[in-house]
């Protein structure tokens, strides 16, 4: 009797084992791993949200193109009426200008960097995205050569704008960007093309190491403004 | 019979209750633990049908055959080969096997 019981302690232990071993599962599906849904329906979740979000992008989007007119409109109202509201939008308009807050066009050159093309480089575990100082670098020598506005894929370059890898893209002016990047500048495009593709410079150790990069002088580029807005929360001008 | 429902009823209040989180990678081996403890419950219960179980080979079989798929489990996860499909297969085989012996013995005792 006394082995009996024994064996049935012993089954129970293992069968304690098990509960909780079940449970532990159970609890890491549901809490974690998949917030509590299979992963079919997890996919659908995630596509329906995504496909709600990009909806919503559009429709701000063109909400911002309505006001901006509307705002444009009253601007121009307002000038024609005072000498000093159309000095003060002028003034208005140039800062917009350097601040990189006015869609822009002009003579440059346009980039486009991408990933090696070759399948044995490509073999190696490099990826542009990685590359991010390449592409500050990139950034600097064009400003350095003279460029009035540079955007890439898209993202105008303006003060506050970072150029870093976050995870498997990079992040510009906080959005994340993908590969083939296509760079634009306006500018001098023979200054800003040597500039960059001169012996050594950064196009040829982009080259040097796989990637594919295209370089191509354009009479007219034409720019985006900057999308986003910049807050001060911490800045105060000094009186 | 009792006890096991007891127990696996036990275990799963305790492991509800268990400030311990896992994160989806142990997901396989969780797997192989509990098709381990399912396979030694079955064949324990079978044994004790049969009256021919033995503690030791009992406690001994669940540790040892639940490190062996351990072992395999992460010998596979290393190499990039799912090889805990093994411990998996026989596990699941067994499985099947004691629930016919456990059915037919209460058939034949009905």
């Amino acid at each position: 009797m006394k082995t009996k019981n024994q064996n049935l302690l012993l089954i129970g232990t293992i069968s304690v084992i098990l509960g909780m071993v079940i449970s532990l599962q159970f609890r890491t599906v549901q809490e974690d791993f998949l917030e509590g849904s299979n992963p079919l329906i997890r996919a659908q979740e995630l596509n329906a949200a995504y496909s709600r979000l990009v909806s919503q992008r559009d429709e701000l989007l063109t909400e911002i193109a309505a006001l901006e007119a509307q705002l444009k409109s009253i601007e121009e109202n307002a000038s024609n009426e005072s000498v000093i509201i159309r000095n003060l939008n002028e003034e208005l308009q140039r800062y917009k200008l350097m601040g990189g807050f006015l869609d822009v066009e002009g003579p440059g050159i346009q980039m486009i960097l991408d990933n090696p093309v070759d399948e044995d480089i490509l073999k190696e575990d490099i990826n542009i995205i990685y590359e991010y100082d390449l592409i500050n670098l990139l950034v600097n020598e064009l400003n350095a050569a003279g460029a009035e506005a540079v955007e890439i894929n898209d993202q105008r370059i303006i003060a506050t704008t970072e150029i870093r890898t976050a995870g498997n893209s990079v992040s510009i002016n906080q959005l994340p960007q993908y590969p083939p990047f296509v760079i634009k500048a306006i500018g001098n495009p023979d200054t800003l093309d040597g500039a960059v593709s001169q012996i050594f410079g950064i196009v040829s150790t982009m080259r040097d190491q796989g990637y594919f990069v295209e370089i191509k002088k354009a009479e007219k580029i034409s720019i985006k403004k900057y999308q986003g807005v910049i807050g001060f929360d911490f800045a105060q001008p000094v009186k | 019979m009792s006890i096991a429902i007891f127990g696996i009823l036990l275990g799963l209040l305790v492991g509800y209750y268990i400030p311990l989180n896992l994160s989806g990678a142990t997901s396989i081996y969780l797997s192989v633990a509990i098709l381990a403890a399912v396979d030694s419950l079955l064949g324990g219960i079978r044994a004790n049908f049969e009256g021919r179980f033995d503690s030791l080979v009992f406690v001994s079989g669940f540790f040892f055959n639940s490190l062996m798929a351990f072992i395999l489990a992460y010998l596979g996860d290393q190499l990039g080969v799912p090889l805990y499909y093994t411990a998996l297969f026989v596990f699941g085989t067994r499985l099947f096997n004691n629930l016919g012996y456990i059915r037919r013995y209460l058939i034949k005792r009905l």
